[in-house]
């Protein structure tokens, strides 16, 4: 027999499963996706792949942040539903005079223990998750020593913040809740519905006016500001894309609450009270699902675009190997290059060595003013630059070129813009002799593999200008072809190159001698020898930053392929995996919230079957509201990030280039898929939703 | 017992403002029985939920028993809605994890005082109002006047000085209405409980001492029962005609 509180509270708990199980899915899920996420951002392989600061980790970043949101508005959202439906119960209890404060550490250390318990059982449901997944990316995809999972506390670090916040937002809802002392409200909480009144028609049109405006302005000011006025805008210009959102909401509270055809003023009548009836909470939803949905999209994107654009720039290049050294190196000779070949049964062929010196040129010096402003000036020793010969050219590519005297040619492919290599040079200095050269820019020469990195002189000018240089500033290029490349020839290839290099060549790409002159001259360091530049070191020769970095990284076909490969896989996993938090999460909370809709108006729809809607009807009535749910947000999420990528790609350099079209292609491809996923998610929701309301099922009345 | 003095509540709509409760004053003595009617929407339900603090209102006092609600802070409310007052919801509010006769103990379960006593007054409260063989049925599988009559039953278990029922006869039977109102009286006689009670149905309103006539949120009329029964169902029928038909 019933005797204390405490079995009371346990009989309604029991009696109250349902919803109890709800909230649990929620945290439960949340967590684990939050936690697996979490896991792989900490693993190893992962940061290695994407570097500190790089725009990769920064957008992954920002999709995990949005996704995290996403998770806790889930959260949030099966907290206040939970509320909801325990209203009537609560304020029962308080109008037979339960005192708040028995109420309250009930419900807390229920709320507590549902958090506690769930929030565990996620974590190590995520761990799992994020180790599975990586098992599968390693059994399919590529298994390499590093692409091993490491298990980071700081992973668990972020599920518990996480579990925290659950756990906040769960306390502050019960507070809120607790708090209200208008017992008549607490009982028909549940009752209650927020209808939005009417819409006028322009909300639609000034919404997506609205997210044009966000996109334009988001995307375009800091290029506005930086063209027109020389002045950088701080981080804080990014709240101009806000409108994106304001627009997305106005759109959806439109369509949501779209009044029937002139017509048909009758047609989906019911739908429409009903969704109107449920408005702002409905349109809150949506607007969650539609960035979710878009971060989908984004992460999706973001492979195929990265994956067709680095394979067809390898397929392209003219030699399987290319490297450079500097000329007071050590690097190995010619023969011991083919007996290294001959080792791992590899055949050279149409093996060239070019010598390439680095001279100084003019142009435009950015000067930064205070306050973020700039201006430029002129300087005659700007940068270094590299040249190579006329006839050096010719022996490298066996094409025939003429560079008149004092002109110079640019080594360029359909996608060197002049920010690589600038054509705007007019003055070239030997740097440690003080000799000069006046030149002009005459034509652009075509190859894939040397696009953007050097100038090519008349062999004459080449002479004077290289006399009296020494080694420090030569350099030896060398190409070759081989027959049945190998891996373990390029990496072994690789490796001798590395090992011969001194320390006096071990630094990145954007490490420039000439500027390190001026600098020390004039203000006595040079950016680049300070802690903030980025160092590459001989001893992590196998990460991505060295790789991209190293001023005399090779060109090895066969190395790029195999690290691609790993990079691609370990980015794949990344995006798939945003990807797959995001859909998870979108899905999750459409469904929730579609069972409410149909929990809510079950009364609605009984009602109208006793008074004959035949079940197409109701069907109908159905279909258009959970449709909107789904359709609308994917619609909108998917169209606005394909557009996006869109956009980037062509401001990127102007134009769309083949493996740009070709990326694009693919990702109208994955739109596809992802469509697929929603209409499944779709047709399983109607299934569920129906079943409820009882339509289509031989109990069609059954209350 | 129960004194309400120049009681003012509205309720706030958007940007409108309905006035529901425009000054009332009453009083109902210890022991007393005594009705409310008036037309649907003249503020019954409201002045109910007011009296016993379920929801703010603006402006007036409600002393019960000497006590100013209004100064109580929410413990001591708790204990006053637990112990002194009763209330029968018109939508039953019974909850539906419980059964009939857990449904039936929870003010004693509040309490924290089953025990045996609370056992045996259960007991005769469930046959009081017949409804002993569903006592561990449960609300959702029981009929709309099992469950008033539950409600009724659950009312009275803390023994309370005033029981306010707001329509508990309006989903039963004239077999069921007449048992909750003679369930009343016998409170009322063995308990010295008041009974503050709205009605639509002149019938129970009948049984009453008085009947405060409510409308447009301002007593009408006060009506008291001098002689028979049937007489004053009569008088109350003829008051209730005059009263709407002045529209
Ligand atoms: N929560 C509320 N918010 C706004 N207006 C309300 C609310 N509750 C009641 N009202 C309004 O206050 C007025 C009085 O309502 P009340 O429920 O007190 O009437 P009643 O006399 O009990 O009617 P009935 O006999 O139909 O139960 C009505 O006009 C009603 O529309
Ligand atoms: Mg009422």
């Amino acid at each position: 027999m019933m005797k204390n509180m405490t079995d009371v509270f346990r009989m309604l708990r029991s009696y109250n499963k349902k919803n109890y199980r709800l909230y649990v899915i929620c945290t439960f899920l949340s967590t684990m996706l939050i936690t697996a996420f979490g896991m792989m951002m900490y693993a190893p392989t992962v940061r290695q792949v994407l570097p500190e600061g790089g725009d990769s980790r920064k957008q992954v970043m920002m999709i995990f942040v949005l996704a995290a949101v996403g998770c806790l508005v889930f959260v949030i959202y099966g907290g206040s539903l939970f509320y909801r439906m325990k209203s009537r119960e609560m304020g029962t209890l308080m109008a037979l005079g339960t005192p708040k404060k028995v109420l309250a550490k009930r419900l807390l250390s229920e709320m507590s223990a549902l958090c506690l318990i769930s929030g565990a059982a996620g974590t190590m449901a995520g761990v799992g998750l994020a180790c599975a997944i990586w098992q599968i990316f390693r059994l399919c995809i590529v298994d390499s020593r590093q692409m091993q999972l490491v298990f980071d506390y700081r992973a668990l670090l972020i599920a518990l913040v996480f579990l925290l916040f659950i756990l906040l937002s769960a306390f502050i809802q019960g507070a809120l809740f607790l708090k209200r002392t208008n017992i008549m409200e607490v009982i028909n909480e549940s009752r209650r519905s927020e209808p939005v009144k009417e819409v006028p028609s322009w909300y639609g049109i000034a919404g997506v006016a609205l997210v044009f405006a966000g996109a334009v302005l988001g995307y375009g000011h800091s290029g506005f500001f930086i063209n027109l006025f020389h002045w950088y805008p701080p981080a804080i210009f990014n709240i101009l894309y806000l409108p994106i959102f304001v627009g997305l909401y106005m759109l959806m509270l439109r369509i949501v609450v779209r009044k029937g055809s002139k017509r048909h003023p009758y047609k989906g009548i019911i739908a429409r009270n009903m969704m109107k009836f449920q408005g702002r909470q409905t349109v809150n939803n949506m607007l969650v699902l539609t960035v979710l949905l878009a971060g989908a999209a984004f992460g999706i994107f973001y492979i195929p675009m990265m994956g067709t654009n680095l394979l067809m720039s390898t397929k392209s290049w003219e030699f399987d190997y290319q490297f450079r050294y500097r000329q007071d190196q050590d690097i190995l000779s010619k023969v011991d290059l083919y007996g290294l070949a001959k080792e791992h049964g590899v055949t050279i062929r149409d093996y060239s060595e070019v010598p390439v010196i680095n001279l100084a040129r003019d142009g435009e010096n950015f000067v930064e003013d205070d306050n973020n402003k700039y201006h430029y000036e002129y300087e005659e020793m700007l940068e270094e630059a590299d040249f190579i010969s006329e006839s050096g050219y010719e022996k490298i590519t066996g094409e025939e070129i003429s560079i008149e005297k004092g002109c110079f040619g640019v080594i360029a492919n359909e996608n060197t813009a002049s920010y690589i290599i600038s054509r705007d040079v007019e003055l070239i200095t030997n740097v440690e002799t003080g000799e000069t050269l006046p030149v002009k820019f005459k034509e652009e020469l075509y190859h894939e593999m040397m696009a953007g990195r050097y100038y090519v002189l008349n062999d004459e000018d080449f002479d004077r200008i290289s006399r009296g240089l020494s080694d420090e500033w030569r350099e030896t290029l060398v190409s070759f072809r081989v027959d049945k490349d190998k891996y373990g020839f390029a990496n072994a290839l690789f490796n001798e190159i590395v090992d011969h290099t001194g320390k006096e060549c071990e630094f990145p790409d954007y490490y420039d001698r000439v500027v390190k002159m001026r600098d020390e001259r004039e203000t006595g360091v040079y950016w680049g020898d300070t802690k903030e530049a980025t160092k590459i070191s001989f001893a992590d020769r196998d990460s991505s930053d060295f790789r991209l970095y190293w001023k005399y990284m090779p060109q090895f076909r066969e190395l790029e392929l195999h690290d691609f490969v790993r990079s691609l896989a370990v980015f794949l996993m990344i995006f798939l995996f945003i990807a797959i938090i995001c859909m998870a999460a979108a899905m999750l909370i459409a469904y929730t919230r579609c069972l409410t809709i149909a929990i809510n108006s079950k009364q609605v729809f009984d009602d109208l079957a006793r008074l004959g809607a035949g079940p197409r009807y109701l069907f109908g009535a159905v279909r258009e509201q959970i449709g909107k749910i789904y359709l609308v947000p994917s619609g909108i999420g998917f169209a606005l990030m394909y557009i996006l990528y869109l956009m980037i790609m062509y401001a990127n350099d102007g134009s769309f280039t083949r493996n740009e079209l070709l990326g694009v292609g693919v990702c109208l491809g994955v739109v596809f898929l992802l469509c697929g996923i929603v209409y499944a998610g779709y047709r399983y929701t109607r299934k569920k939703v129906l079943e409820i309301l009882g339509i289509f099922t031989k109990t069609n009345t059954k209350r | 017992m129960l004194k309400v003095k120049d009681l003012h509540k509205s309720y706030q709509v958007g940007k409108e403002t309905y006035r529901v409760l425009k000054g009332i004053d009453l009083q109902v003595e210890k022991g007393e029985f005594v009705a409310v009617m008036g037309p649907s929407g003249s503020g019954k339900s409201t002045l109910l939920n007011c009296i016993s603090c379920y929801i703010p209102f603006e402006k007036g006092s409600i002393k019960l028993g000497g006590e100013e609600l209004k100064d109580l802070d929410e413990t001591a409310l708790a204990g006053v809605r637990n112990e002194k007052l009763g209330f029968v919801f018109q939508d039953f509010m019974l909850l539906d994890g419980l059964s009939v006769r857990e449904n039936i103990l929870m003010p004693r379960i509040i309490k924290g005082n089953v025990g045996k006593e609370g056992e045996a007054l259960a007991d005769r409260l469930l046959e009081m109002f017949g409804i002993t063989h569903i006592e561990h049925k449960y609300p959702a599988d029981i009929s709309g006047g099992e469950r008033q009559r539950t409600a009724v039953a659950r009312a009275l278990m803390n023994s309370p000085y005033v029981i306010l029922a707001d329509e508990p006869t309006g989903n039963l039977d004239s077999k069921s209405s007449r048992a909750v109102i003679e369930s009343f009286i016998q409170a009322k006689e063995t308990l010295q409980a008041t009974i503050f009670m709205v009605t639509h149905d002149s019938f129970s309103a009948s049984f009453c001492d008085r009947v405060i006539l409510l409308k447009d949120g301002q007593i009408y009329k006060t009506l008291v029962r001098k002689g028979k029964r049937i007489e004053f169902q009569d008088e109350l029928l003829d008051e209730i005609k005059e009263m709407s038909g002045e529209e």
